[in-house]
């Protein structure tokens, strides 16, 4: 019995080896150890070849996704995941992508795609930065782009950072010219910098329309609980607020549920959400996120990828706005003003804090 | 603070907190039944997420809500014979097969969405439940808001208290149920089988697990999202435990775990100056006292997590 498991055993791990050595044909590199998720490292002259050569179709360039989230999150990942499908229809460059990478997984995924030789990683959250800069620097050859980082390290690791506060900052000032009862409830996942920043900068913005504006904020510490995300906005609505936003991707689904139970208005945020609810949402403010891929793939074949933060917003064609039918040109007139203010940099990040 | 006393307040406190425990009640009297047989179903979360799915995927294709609704018991038993089959057949370790089932789950449930319906930026939506007001309870003040104008798979979810009590403690089903968990050596010599208990049992626990993910996807929206469930299987598995293994005890536990979820959101709405991960913890803090048995002994049934070996 035990030999026969053993047999079975060393069949299968030959199996594996086999199977991850075909992939590649060329020896392993020495850094491969490091990886635990990786069957087994292969080399990376075939890309190099193609990182030299940029004019060739770009069929060649090895590209990964990673995505801390499922691909129908109808949020942050989701629209991610139209960069990819972007990626591929403008460019001709296949990409691939793992969705729900775990945060303890971080390293070894990098490790395995900087040994596997891909050219060019994307890591879709800033939790994914410090596993960059920490692996980075042992694969020369790959590039890590983390998407709403606004720091970078030589050589290799790069950030391209989404302002989200100008967003929430829209939302509030439709928020604010939109409500009755002069309160309103936002809804976060966690309170990340990035998450409480939009929070107060839509309390901000609505503020600036009318001071008396009253904005309760609250966590809901997930990205997925759509009941939460509902009882929440309920409780806000019971409490008097008469518009909600919501910026934790699928938990805002609940919030506009809620909305449209208790009669009251929601601010679709990072995907157009109009269609979700027509006559509760107002009017979405969306994510350019595709674009981001598209821009970077196209740095990567035209060898100027730069291990640099950048910060983008309004100015950048990164935010976009999905209007209504039901918002009067005055509340539009509000919103293109601000955003004028936001492109030419008059406005403070009102973010309080921890 | 000011005005957080007030009955509007309480009756939409209370209202929430039905609503909010209601898919734990189903899965943890589910859990109940299967540990009550001496199988710990871990599996209980990824039972929801299919039920929650199915339920879906039923009302989507028919336009009948409690054809979904039927769809989510049958899928719950579906991942519950295949739970049983590898613990109560194979007889593998319950725990580890329960978190595969978990996994399992979550794969399942996303890659059919995405093959039936794509991948969408708006989520589909179909015919879901709508509260149903209760002629006369529904008018009693106070009370009848918050009980009686509920869906009706709210309604279910607390016959199945009274029902599942009846069960246990007054038919012979329920007494070779709580045998075969506690002494299955003594109930075989008696001629009850085992296993066949313990799969009855088990499929009883996906049935109402389906059940409760339905009340998600359909009592409570009228989509499904990927895990949306969320851990409310995992704070079932400790209701169950909470509530010593008994019907009214799980009732209570569900309750409580509601309260404290409804509780949490207003409190931390009304600005109190408690740090907000605190009163987030409060649900999960509650599970870690019941776990660890603070609240009174907790006697679980002797053979539960032991497969039985003739």
């Amino acid at each position: 019995m035990f030999k026969r498991r053993s047999i079975i055993a060393l069949l299968i791990i030959s199996v594996l080896i086999l199977a991850s050595l075909s992939g590649c044909g060329s020896q392993p590199k020495e850094e491969a150890p490091a990886a635990p998720a990786a069957p087994a490292a292969s080399g990376d002259e075939g890309n190099k070849e193609a990182a030299q050569t940029p004019e060739d179709s770009g069929k060649d360039y090895k590209i990964v996704l990673l995505l801390p989230g499922p691909i129908n999150d109808q949020g942050w990942n989701a629209t991610a995941y139209e960069g990819l499908q972007m990626v591929e229809k403008d460019l001709g460059i296949k990409m691939e992508y793992i969705e729900s990478v775990q945060q303890a997984d971080f390293e070894a995924v990098f490790t395995d795609y900087g040994s596997r030789g891909y050219d060019l990683v994307f890591a879709h959250g800033t939790q994914f930065y410090d596993a960059a800069v920490n692996v980075g620097p042992q694969f020369p050859d790959t590039f890590y782009m983390v998407i709403n980082s606004e720091e970078g390290q030589e050589p290799n690791v790069g950030g391209i950072g989404v302002r989200e506060w100008e967003g929430g900052y829209i939302a509030g000032i439709i928020a604010g010219m939109n409500t009755d009862t002069k309160k309103m409830g936002a809804i976060g996942s966690f309170p990340f910098p990035v998450i409480a920043g939009t929070l107060d900068a839509f309390e901000a913005a609505a503020q600036r329309i009318d001071p008396e504006i009253q904005v309760t904020k609250t966590y809901v510490n997930s990205w997925e609980d759509i009941q939460k995300g509902k009882e929440t906005a309920l409780a806000m609505a019971e409490a008097g607020s008469d518009v909600i936003f919501c910026s934790a991707n699928e938990v805002g689904l609940g919030s506009i549920e809620a909305s449209k139970t208790k009669g009251v208005k929601a601010v679709g945020y990072i995907s157009p959400q109009n269609e979700v609810a027509p006559g509760t949402v107002l009017s979405s403010v969306i994510y350019n996120t595709p674009g981001l891929f598209k821009g970077t793939v196209q740095q990567l074949i035209d060898g100027e990828l730069k291990p640099v933060g950048a910060s983008l917003g309004w100015a950048d064609g990164v935010l976009d706005m999905q209007w209504t039918d039901d918002i009067g040109q005055d509340v539009k007139d509000a919103v293109y003003e601000a955003i004028d203010e936001l492109k030419a940099g008059k406005i403070e990040n009102p973010y309080k804090g921890e | 603070m000011k005005d957080i006393f007030n009955i509007t307040f309480l009756i939409a406190l209370l209202s929430a907190s039905i609503r909010l425990s209601v898919p734990i009640l189903f899965a943890a009297l589910g859990g109940m039944y299967s540990e009550r047989s001496g199988v710990v179903n871990i599996g209980l979360e990824g039972m929801m997420l299919v039920g929650a799915f199915a339920g879906v995927v039923g009302s989507y294709f028919t336009g009948s809500y409690w054809i979904g609704a039927m769809v989510a018991v049958l899928s719950g038993m579906l991942m519950a014979a295949l739970f049983a089959l590898i613990t109560v057949k194979i007889k593998i370790n319950q725990i580890v097969s329960g978190v595969a089932i978990n996994l399992l789950a979550v794969g399942v449930t996303s890659f059919f969405y995405r093959a039936l319906f794509g991948i969408t930026t708006v989520p589909i939506t179909v015919n879901a439940f709508s509260p149903v007001s209760i002629p006369i309870l529904s008018d009693i003040p106070i009370i009848g808001e918050i009980l009686f104008k509920q869906t009706v798979l709210v309604y279910i979810a607390f016959l199945l208290v009274p029902i599942s009590h009846y069960i246990f403690y007054k038919t012979s089903l329920g007494l070779s149920i709580r045998t075969v968990g506690e002494h299955p050596m003594a109930a075989d010599t008696v001629g009850i089988p085992v296993s066949k208990v313990r799969i009855v049992c088990v499929l009883i626990s996906g049935a109402l697990a389906g059940l409760g993910g339905s009340f998600l996807s359909l009592g409570q929206f009228n989509m499904f999202v990927d895990n949306m469930v969320s851990g409310r299987g995992f704070i079932a598995v400790a209701a169950v435990i909470f509530g010593k293994w008994s019907p009214t005890g799980v009732l209570m536990a569900s309750l409580i775990f509601g309260v404290a979820d409804a509780l949490q959101i207003r409190i931390q709405m009304a600005g109190v100056s408690i740090p907000y991960q605190f009163l987030l913890m409060f649900p999960y803090l509650l599970t870690v006292v019941a776990v660890t048995g603070i609240v009174g002994r907790t006697t679980s049934p002797k053979a539960l997590g032991n497969p039985y070996e003739k």
